[in-house]
C-alpha cells in the first residue's frame, strides 16, 4: 500500500494556512467586501440593449440623478446592471427613465430593492445562523467523538470561511443573500472530509499507545486517500460546470463553492489532522 | 438471498415506483421560484402610526385586502403570506408591469357605503353537459346562457351612461362574476365605521354587526332613513362586497347585516369591513423583479452546467469502478428522483440556488459510494469473500456516511430556518438531497450489488 508521510511537514502545512488566513484578514480589514444591496439596502436594476452602451456613457447619463457613487457592470451578452446605494422606489424610477429618455431601445429585464431594515436584518441573520451551525456541529461531533475532534474540525472550518471570505475581498465579487449559502455549503462538505478522515482516525484509536499519534494520522489518511480525491474530484466536476456555464447570476455562488471545496479539502486532510498530532504531542509532554 | 436481502430489494422497487408515480402524476406541482419564472416580489411593512397603530390582528386584516385586491388584478397563483409579526411577502409570477401592480396594493383600503340605484340580475350558471339528453342541447343552452351573459354587460355598459348624468355615482363590480351595480354617491365612509365583529341574529343566523363613530351614527341614520326597503352597497375598493337591503331607520350607532352567510363568509365581511375602516400604512421594504426572459436564461444555464457536471459524474464512477459504478449511477438517478418527489410533496419553491444545490448534490451524493467501494475494497484484501466483504464494508462504511450528513444535515437545517427567500428554498433542496442520497447510498447501491453478486459476477474485484 502507498504510504504517503503526510504529517512530517506538517509544521509548513499550518504555517501556510495561518498565513493565508492572515492575509484574508488583512483584506477583509483593508479592501472590505463588496457587498451586495441583500445586505446594504438599495436598487439594482438589469437591462437590455439591442446595442448596448458603453459603461462610461451610462455612467455619465445617471451621474446627476443618484447622488452617491453606482456601480455599472456589463451583464450578460447585452444586459448591464446598476447598483446604486439609494433604496427608494423615486430613486430607482428617476434612473430609468432617464436611461429610456436617452437609449430608445433599452429594457428593463428585471429589477430589485431592498430598504435599510432588511438588509441589516439578513447581516444579522447570516452571523446568527453561521454560529448556530457551527455550535451544534460542535455539539453533534463531541456527543459522537469527543471534544478535541470537535475543536480540531471546527478550526478548519473557520479557516475555510475565512478563506473564501479573503477569496472575495480580493476579487471583489458581490455578496448576495446566495452567499450565505454558498458558506454554509462550504462547513457542511469541508466538515463531510474532516469527519471521514477523523473517524478513521477514531476506528484505529486503539492502536495509539504502540504506532503513536503521527503514524497513526498518517496510516489513517493514507487508508482515506483514495476516497478523498475521488469525492473531491465527484464534487468538483458540478461546481466546476457551475462556474463555467452556470450563467453570470450563479457566478459568486459557484467561485465561492469552487475556492471553499479547494480550502475544505486541503484544511480537512492537513489542519484538522496536524492540530490533533500537535495537540497530542503537546499534552504528553 | 435471505430475507432481509429480498425486503430490500422490495424497499427500493416500492419505493422508486411509487416516487415515479408521484413525480409523473404532480410533475406540474413543483414551484419554480420567481428568479427562475419572472414575476415580483414585494415585501411590504406595516407601519405603526399615532393615527393607525398596529394591533395584534392588523396584519390579518392588512392579508384580508391585500388578497381581495390581488384577486382582482388576476394574477395566477399569487403568494400572499405572513412573515414576521408585520411584514407581507406578496410574490406575483408573471407580472410583466410591476410598478401597476404596486400601486394597486399599496393603496389604503378604501370603504364606503352608497344607495344601490340599479343591478344586474343574478347571472345564471353555466349549463352542465351531464344535464341535457345531446350535445346539440347542451350547445343550445350554452348559446341562451352566453345570450343572457352577454345581455348583463349591455346593462352595465348603459350604466355607464347613467352613472355619467348622475353626480357622485359609479359602477361597480360585485365580488361574485357577471354581476354589476350602479350606485349613487357616498353616504358615509369607511373611517366612520369603528368596529366589525360577526354576530349571529336572535335566530341563530350569522351575520355581521357594525359599529359607528358619532358622526358616523349620525350619517347612518340619515343614509337608513332614506333607503327603507332599498339596497344599500358597501363597497371596498370599488368592489361591492354586500349590498343588504335596509329593513328600518337605524339611529345609535348600531347596525347588524343578516343574510344567508355560512360562518367563514360572515368573518371574512367582518375582516374586510375592519379592514376598510383601519387601513393600515405600509412600506415597501423589498421589491424584486426578474424578467421572464432572464429567468428562462437562468434555468437554460443552470441546467447545461448541471447536466454536464452530472454526466461527467456518471462517466467518472463508470470508469474508475466499472460494475459498481453503474450501480452508483442507478443510485445516483434515484436520488435525482427522490429530490424532485420531496420537492413536491413538501411544496417546495425551486429557485436557482436551489438547482445549484441539486448540483452540488450530485457530487456529493456518490461520496458514499465512493466510501463503500473504497471500504468493500478493503474489506477484500484482508481476505473475505466478495459476499462477506461486500457486507462488512456496507457495515463499517455505514457509520461515516451518517455521521458526515447528519452534520451537513445540521447546517441545511439552519439556513432552511434562518434564511428567507431563495436561501431557504436552498436548504430545502440541500436537506432533500441529502436524506435522498444516504438512501440510495445505503439501501439501493446495496441492493443492486447484492444482485451482481447473487450471480457470481465478482463485480467487488478490482
Amino acid at each position: 500500500m502507498r504510504h504517503i508521510d503526510f504529517m512530517k511537514h506538517r509544521k509548513i502545512t499550518l504555517t501556510i494556512s495561518l498565513v493565508l488566513v492572515l492575509a484574508s484578514i488583512a483584506l477583509l480589514l483593508t479592501r472590505g467586501l463588496n457587498l451586495g444591496i441583500d445586505f446594504t439596502g438599495g436598487n439594482v436594476i438589469q437591462a437590455e440593449f439591442e446595442k448596448r452602451p458603453d459603461v462610461a456613457e451610462v455612467r455619465e447619463v445617471i451621474s446627476g440623478i443618484v447622488a452617491k457613487g453606482a456601480m455599472i457592470q456589463n451583464f450578460g451578452e447585452k444586459g448591464i446592471i446598476i447598483r446604486t446605494n439609494e433604496d427608494t422606489e423615486q430613486s430607482r424610477e428617476a434612473v430609468v427613465k432617464a436611461l429610456t429618455a436617452k437609449y430608445a431601445d433599452m429594457k428593463v429585464t428585471g429589477f430589485e430593492k431592498v430598504g435599510p431594515v432588511v438588509g441589516g436584518e439578513l447581516r444579522r441573520q447570516a452571523v446568527i445562523g453561521v454560529t448556530i451551525a457551527l455550535v451544534a456541529i460542535l455539539i453533534y461531533i463531541t456527543l459522537r467523538f469527543q471534544f478535541k475532534f470537535a475543536v480540531v474540525s471546527v478550526v478548519p472550518l473557520v479557516h475555510d470561511v475565512i478563506i473564501a471570505l479573503g477569496f472575495f475581498s480580493l476579487t471583489q465579487f458581490e455578496i448576495g443573500s446566495s452567499f450565505i449559502a454558498a458558506i454554509l455549503t462550504i462547513v457542511g462538505y469541508s466538515l463531510n472530509n474532516t469527519i471521514i478522515i477523523l473517524d478513521r482516525v477514531r476506528e484505529n484509536w486503539g492502536t495509539l499507545s504502540r504506532e503513536g499519534i503521527v503514524n497513526l494520522v498518517n496510516k489513517s489518511l493514507n487508508q482515506t486517500l483514495a476516497r478523498t480525491i475521488n469525492t473531491t474530484l465527484t464534487t468538483l466536476f458540478p461546481v466546476v460546470a457551475l462556474c463555467v456555464w452556470g450563467g453570470p447570476v450563479l457566478m459568486a455562488f459557484s467561485y465561492a463553492m469552487l475556492v471553499g471545496m479547494i480550502a475544505g479539502t486541503w484544511s480537512s486532510m492537513m489542519i484538522a489532522t496536524g492540530l490533533l498530532c500537535e495537540w497530542n504531542l503537546k499534552k504528553k509532554k | 438471498m435471505n430475507r432481509t436481502d429480498r425486503l430490500r430489494l422490495w424497499v427500493v422497487l416500492i419505493v422508486v415506483a411509487a416516487a415515479l408515480c408521484f413525480v409523473y402524476f404532480n410533475r406540474d406541482g413543483l414551484n419554480l421560484g420567481l428568479d427562475l419564472r419572472g414575476g415580483a416580489h414585494i415585501v411590504l411593512q406595516a407601519k405603526d402610526t399615532p393615527e393607525n397603530p398596529l394591533g395584534d390582528d392588523s396584519i390579518d386584516r392588512l392579508l384580508a385586502v391585500l388578497r381581495n385586491r390581488i384577486d382582482q388584478y388576476g394574477v395566477a397563483e399569487p403568494i400572499i403570506q405572513k412573515s414576521g409579526t408585520d411584514r407581507i411577502i406578496v410574490d406575483l409570477p408573471g407580472i410583466q408591469d410591476p410598478a401597476a401592480a404596486l400601486e394597486l396594493i399599496g393603496r389604503t383600503a378604501q370603504m364606503d357605503f352608497r344607495e344601490v340605484l340599479d343591478s344586474t340580475g343574478t347571472p345564471p350558471p353555466a349549463p352542465i353537459r351531464s344535464n341535457y339528453d345531446s350535445d346539440i342541447q347542451f350547445v343550445q343552452a350554452q348559446e341562451r346562457w352566453q345570450k343572457a351573459i352577454d345581455q348583463l354587460g349591455n346593462s352595465s355598459a348603459d350604466f355607464q351612461v347613467r352613472a355619467k348624468s348622475t353626480a357622485g355615482a359609479i359602477v361597480a363590480p360585485a365580488e361574485e362574476q357577471g354581476r354589476f351595480y350602479l350606485l349613487g354617491p357616498v353616504m358615509l365612509s369607511g373611517k366612520d365605521l369603528i368596529n366589525a365583529a360577526v354576530q349571529p341574529d336572535s335566530l341563530g343566523r350569522m351575520g355581521v354587526s357594525l359599529e359607528f363613530s358619532s358622526e358616523g351614527a349620525r350619517l347612518f341614520e340619515e343614509a337608513t332613513a332614506k333607503l327603507i326597503g332599498k339596497q344599500l352597497a358597501i363597497v371596498l375598493d370599488d368592489v361591492v362586497i354586500s349590498a343588504p337591503v335596509v329593513q328600518d331607520r337605524i339611529s345609535g350607532g348600531r347596525a347588524q347585516i343578516t343574510g344567508r352567510f355560512t360562518a367563514d363568509e360572515a368573518g371574512r365581511l367582518a375582516i374586510m369591513l375592519k379592514a376598510g375602516a383601519l387601513p393600515v400604512a405600509v412600506e415597501i421594504a423589498e421589491n424584486r423583479s426578474v424578467g421572464p426572459s432572464l429567468g428562462a436564461d437562468s434555468v437554460r444555464q443552470g441546467l447545461e452546467a448541471g447536466l454536464f457536471g452530472a454526466g461527467m459524474v456518471l462517466v467518472f464512477m463508470l470508469i474508475y469502478y466499472q460494475f459498481r459504478g453503474l450501480a452508483a449511477d442507478v443510485a445516483l438517478a434515484v436520488t435525482v428522483l427522490l429530490i424532485f418527489a420531496g420537492l413536491i410533496a413538501f411544496n417546495a419553491t425551486l429557485t436557482l440556488p436551489g438547482i445549484a444545490g441539486i448540483i452540488l448534490t450530485l457530487g456529493m451524493a456518490v461520496d458514499g459510494n465512493v466510501l463503500i467501494y473504497e471500504r468493500v475494497k478493503e474489506e477484500q484484501k484482508s481476505g473475505k469473500t466478495p459476499m462477506a466483504a461486500l457486507d462488512a464494508g456496507f457495515r463499517k462504511a455505514l457509520v461515516t456516511i451518517l455521521d458526515s450528513n447528519i452534520t451537513t444535515l445540521i447546517a441545511a437545517l439552519v439556513l432552511f430556518y434562518f434564511g428567507s427567500g431563495s436561501v431557504r428554498g436552498f436548504g430545502v433542496t440541500l436537506s432533500v438531497g441529502l436524506v435522498a442520497s444516504v438512501f440510495a447510498n445505503i439501501v439501493v447501491t446495496r441492493a443492486i450489488l447484492q444482485l451482481f453478486v447473487k450471480r457470481g459476477k465478482e463485480i467487488v474485484r478490482r
